[in-house]
């Protein structure tokens, strides 16, 4: 199978590195090549129609001079040129125009390729219209990476819950914010000086707010609701409250009587919410750090929590891989 | 659940919270419903726990004693309870006023624990809700939830597994 990777940031430099490891192995265990043509930044791409030499490319120490590199290719302009059978999409989520991610899934769609995407923006603003689109032109959409990083969790549904209906589903689904509220629970600090330690250490960005205040987790239940409560729902139907405004003292107050406050995405009865909740501290949600936890309620199977890491390149890139893996094998 | 019919003149309640306690039930909850087209009496709901051997009869049987009307009783008394936490100026937007409204709604505000910085601050306060319904319970969750918007109080709620 033909690939063309669209982003050459922290996941994608992982994933192309994961695959120039892989590839034997995938290719004796399920039987299919995955060939990678096309590596696309934001003033160009590496393409070579015979395969890329991923493991050079990933080390390069300066792009441009490399013999595969064509400056200012465009995905957009250049993926009827490209011969691909599927697209991964690993460029930056915007939340507000989902852009550049969108142009790049429906342009791929309508190409005749299959898309493999870790951009929670698309999905999170235009989950149907995408979906349909995906159906008119007979083509998949996977996107394993896109929620929880490592974690599973559509996969385990569409693979192994087959005959199940998704009641509820709840989830710690941002690790910056766990990380916070451990530290603040464990150090009896406020959330300001926790904060500026998280920046250091590289777990929080310089702008805090798209964890902080809860946009990542909205955007990854609104794809939970859609792809397992098969509920139509868009990124502007969340109900949304940050973690600013935790005292220590509330902290305290909730440890008194046994209970840890933890910064939860749920959908209950079709109502999306991401807000600080109290847990019980023997709970399935009482996880530490940068953690992340799904839960899910179902008719057959009952109760079921997967707990994972939610970021990091190789974490992020095994959900990625998967995917591709899984459409190499359906189109085999 | 014991629901009775009282005067509504000062020491009834005496009349009912004795025999209860002799007979080793725990009051969870005491609720007062005046009816309006009955100025002179009032319905009064109680919500007591017991261990397995206090007999529902033998409550009964020493309340009718008392003299006091039992309009209806079951055996079953469950208790619900929500913990939650407000942050903010819960002070100086009168908590008073919060606790009321919410009792008012029929649910028990069974506890209050404050930590208090300094008054211009935000403070902390930690409630538990109580009810003998479940509904009832969601219901004045759902009200907590709207006084805290209006006065702009953030809210933590339990999550249920
Ligand atoms: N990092 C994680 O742990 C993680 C976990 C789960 C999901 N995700 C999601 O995965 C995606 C990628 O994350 P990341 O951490 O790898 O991001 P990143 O390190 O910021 O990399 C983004 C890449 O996208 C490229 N890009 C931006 N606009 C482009 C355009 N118009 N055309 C082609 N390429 C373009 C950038 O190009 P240049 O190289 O030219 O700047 C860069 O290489 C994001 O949507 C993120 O939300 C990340």
């Amino acid at each position: 199978m033909r690939i063309a990777v669209i982003g050459f940031g922290t996941v994608s430099k992982s994933l192309l590195k994961v695959l120039a490891e892989k590839s034997k192995l995938i290719l004796n265990a399920y039987g299919v090549e995955i060939k990678t043509v096309a590596v696309f930044k934001r003033d160009g791409a590496f393409i070579n129609n015979n395969g890329l030499d991923l493991e050079r490319i990933v080390n390069s120490q300066n792009y441009r001079n490399e013999v595969d590199w064509v400056n200012s290719a465009d995905f957009n302009k250049l993926a009827g040129e490209l011969n691909c059978d599927c697209a991964v999409e690993l460029t930056p989520t915007n939340v507000e125009t989902s852009e550049p991610g969108l142009s790049h899934i429906k342009t791929a769609l309508e190409q005749n390729m299959d898309v493999v995407t870790a951009n929670k923006g698309p999905l999170a603003l235009y989950y149907p219209e995408l979906m349909d689109l995906a159906n008119q032109v007979k083509k998949r959409i996977l996107f394993e990476a896109t929620v929880a990083g490592a974690i599973p969790i559509f996969n385990l549904v569409r693979n192994t819950l087959r005959a199940n209906k998704i009641i509820s589903v709840k989830g710690i689904l941002n690790g910056t914010t766990n990380y916070i509220l451990s530290r603040m629970t464990s150090e009896k600090l406020p959330f300001k000086i926790v904060l500026k330690e998280a920046q250091k250490l590289g777990f929080a960005e310089a702008d805090p707010s798209y964890d902080v205040d809860g946009i990542d987790a909205a955007a990854k239940l609104v794809i939970l609701s859609n792809a397992l409560l098969k509920q139509e729902c868009r990124f502007k139907d969340v109900n949304r409250q940050g973690i600013k405004d935790i005292t220590p003292e509330a902290i305290e107050l909730a440890r008194k009587d046994g209970f840890l406050i933890k910064h939860l995405a749920t959908n209950e009865n079709g109502v999306l919410e991401v807000a600080p909740r109290l847990v019980e501290v023997d709970s399935s949600f009482a996880v530490n750090g940068s953690l992340n936890v799904v839960k899910l309620q179902t008719d057959l199977a009952k109760d079921l929590t997967l707990i994972g890491r939610g970021a990091g390149g190789v974490e992020t890139a095994s959900s990625v891989l998967n995917d591709i893996i899984e459409i190499a094998i359906l189109r085999r | 659940m014991i629901v009775v019919e009282l005067s509504d003149r000062p020491g009834q309640l005496a009349r009912i919270i004795t025999p209860l306690a002799e007979c080793g039930c725990n009051i969870l909850n005491i609720h007062h419903v005046r009816e309006l087209e009955k100025e002179d009496t009032a319905r009064v709901e109680i919500a007591f726990e017991a261990d397995n051997k206090v007999n529902v009869d033998t409550v009964v049987e020493s309340l009718s004693r008392e003299g006091v009307t039992i309009i209806s009783y079951s055996p079953n008394i469950q208790t619900f309870r929500e913990t939650v936490i407000l942050i903010g100026h819960v002070f100086t937007t009168d908590i008073t006023d919060t606790i009321i409204q919410i009792a008012n709604s029929g649910i028990q505000v069974a506890s209050v624990d404050a930590r208090i910085t300094l008054i211009e601050e935000f403070s902390s306060v930690k409630m538990v809700l109580q009810s003998n319904s479940e509904e009832k319970l969601s219901k004045g969750v759902e009200l907590l939830k709207q006084i805290c918007k209006r006065k702009n109080l953030y809210l933590i709620r339990s999550v249920r597994e």
